[in-house]
């Protein structure tokens, strides 16, 4: 993330409203307005329900808005044509919650390069090389014919972030990454974070990373700016520093310890 | 004391007896309408969307698209082939062959080749093979692309940049297109010879060469031309049916059920108003 310009805008929701989305709940975020700049880490957090992977599919531009405007580097999404929108899902990398909705009949190393056979048009063969270097990156390499299904849930996690990588994005999205892992591969997928976002990047494209979670505390030290979802209404905190002093009734409890609500 | 009401008319009165109250009959019957309306224009819109990602991107990613068109073609046609071919060959020994032998009955043997090129070629064997794919891939594939949906697939796809309509349907539009074709010329092959084949078992006093003979001067060009529109057309209409029902909604366990018999029966109604409208052109052709 060292090489982008300082403060330059990439992603934009503006006067954005959030609604429906896969689960089909009524969570609803209104009247956002966010702008996620290069070199910035956000962390996003809500409680379950309140529409997190709604926002951040929108802001991928995966979930049409309800209302407002989604602008990618000043230019309104809704104004690009389909193939200008492919062209940005490509600077746009997604890892979904649950695993990361691996595609169950193909292999680990095919799921990753399946954007990349897709994209430059050629074989298996042709990206194998491109594949290998992230599955060993990610330390999965040896899990590279397994499918999804035989994997446990910390393998599938990597296997989902390799394939986000694989296009080498300018912004990483991720919903919930440490739900359901163990308290190693939580420390270990932080770190690999804090590596992609430093100055040796093994994905040097990477300008910014959005995460939403339902537990703040392992994320305040990565993060450079902070938000929550209450209220169905999107309030940004600042960084880290700044958000610990705030009183907002949503982020003092992500904050809380297990038990301290009692 | 109440007198019993006698004006009621007797439909309502049956309808009543058989636990239909009238109003909610027109009410159930004028929701169907609505719910075909909407799935008509929902697959002539879906259709058209495919149409166009085949015209406006005809070799994007055709390293990934046509492997997946040949599983297609490997899954709807080749698979399929032992299935088609015993029912042409029953077909053959039930229908064709007894035809055979009642035109020679009654004198009518120079119309065996008009006969044959009518009923198999035009209608036989088109419908048949359409029907084996709807209901051996076409069933599957309802189940398998609302499984996907269900499991966010299909947003795990767009958020790579690839196009769930270019990379799930076109190949099986072209796939199943290319496969009922493929399979009708065989079905009519194997019909037409299991035909002879009863036929000769029967003592029919007709040469094979006399056989092929007469079906040969029955088929026209338009034929071959019509024969090939409208089995590669049950082939688009099973794909766009069965993937528009398969992506419309994520699919749950109950809904398969209701789901894939849907699919069947809006690509049955569509295959009717193919064939009607290829007698049309036959008609016209004269």
């Amino acid at each position: 993330m060292s090489n982008s310009a300082p403060g330059e805008t990439l992603v934009e929701l503006r006067a954005a409203s959030v609604a429906g989305g896969p689960l089909a709940s009524p969570a609803t975020v209104e009247a956002v307005d966010w702008a996620i700049r290069a070199r910035e880490v956000w962390v996003v957090g809500g409680l379950p329900g309140t529409g997190k992977s709604q926002l951040l599919m929108a802001a991928a531009g995966l979930l049409p808005l309800a209302a407002g405007q989604l602008v990618w580097r000043g230019r309104a999404f809704a104004d690009m044509t389909s193939n200008e929108r492919i062209e940005l899902r490509r600077r746009i990398g997604f890892v979904f919650s649950d695993g990361g909705r691996l595609f169950d009949h193909l292999t680990v190393a095919q799921n990753v390069g399946l954007p990349l056979t897709y994209h430059r048009n050629c074989g298996w063969d042709a990206v194998a090389e491109d594949v290998s270097r992230l599955l060993d990156v990610l330390g999965i390499s040896a899990l590279a014919d397994a499918l999804p299904r035989q994997m446990t849930r910390n393998h599938r996690q990597r296997a989902a972030l390799a394939r986000a990588l694989a296009l080498r994005p300018e912004v990483l999205f991720l919903d919930n990454p440490l739900a359901g892992l163990d308290a190693r591969e939580s420390r270990w997928l932080r770190s690999f974070l804090g590596c992609v976002t430093g100055p040796d990047s093994p994905c040097p494209t990477l300008k910014a990373v959005v995460a939403a979670t339902d537990d703040l505390r392992p994320w305040l030290a990565l993060a450079t700016a902070t938000a929550v979802i209450r209220d169905q209404r999107f309030r940004p905190l600042g960084p880290p520093e700044e958000a610990r002093g705030c009183r907002d009734r949503v982020f003092l409890e992500l904050l809380a310890e297990e038990g301290d609500a009692d | 004391m109440p007198v019993p009401s006698t004006s009621s008319p007797s439909v309502a009165r049956l309808l009543r007896a058989f636990g239909f109250a009238p109003r909610s009959y027109l009410v159930a019957v004028g929701d169907w309408l609505l719910r075909a309306i909407a799935t008509g224009r929902g697959l002539v819109a879906f259709g058209l969307i495919s149409l166009g990602v085949m015209v406006t991107r005809p070799t994007a990613s055709s390293a990934v698209v046509r492997p997946l068109i040949g599983e297609q073609i490997a899954r709807a046609g080749l698979r399929l082939l032992p299935m088609v071919l015993f029912l042409a060959a029953a077909l053959g020994f039930a229908v064709i062959g007894q035809m055979v032998a009642l035109l020679r009955q009654v004198g009518a043997q120079d119309l065996v080749g008009t006969v044959m090129v009518a009923a198999v070629v035009r209608e036989l064997g088109p419908l048949v093979a359409a029907f084996v794919v709807l209901l051996r891939v076409g069933t599957g594939t309802v189940i398998e692309l609302g499984n996907a949906r269900a499991l966010g697939e299909v947003e795990a796809l767009e958020a790579l940049g690839v196009d769930p309509v270019h990379y799930l349907v076109v190949p099986r539009v072209i796939g199943m297109a290319v496969a009922t074709l493929a399979l009708t010329v065989y079905f009519i092959l194997a019909t037409l010879c299991s035909g002879y084949l009863f036929a000769f078992l029967q003592d029919v006093p007709l040469t094979p060469g006399e056989y092929f003979r007469q079906i040969a001067l029955a088929l026209t060009w338009l034929d071959f031309v019509l024969l090939a529109l409208k089995a590669a057309g049950f082939g688009v209409i099973i794909a766009v049916v069965t993937c528009y029902q398969g992506l419309a909604y994520p699919l749950r366990l109950s809904d398969v059920s209701p789901t894939t018999t849907v699919a069947v029966v809006a690509s049955t109604i569509a295959f009717v108003v193919l064939d009607a409208l290829f007698i049309v052109m036959y008609l016209l052709a004269g």
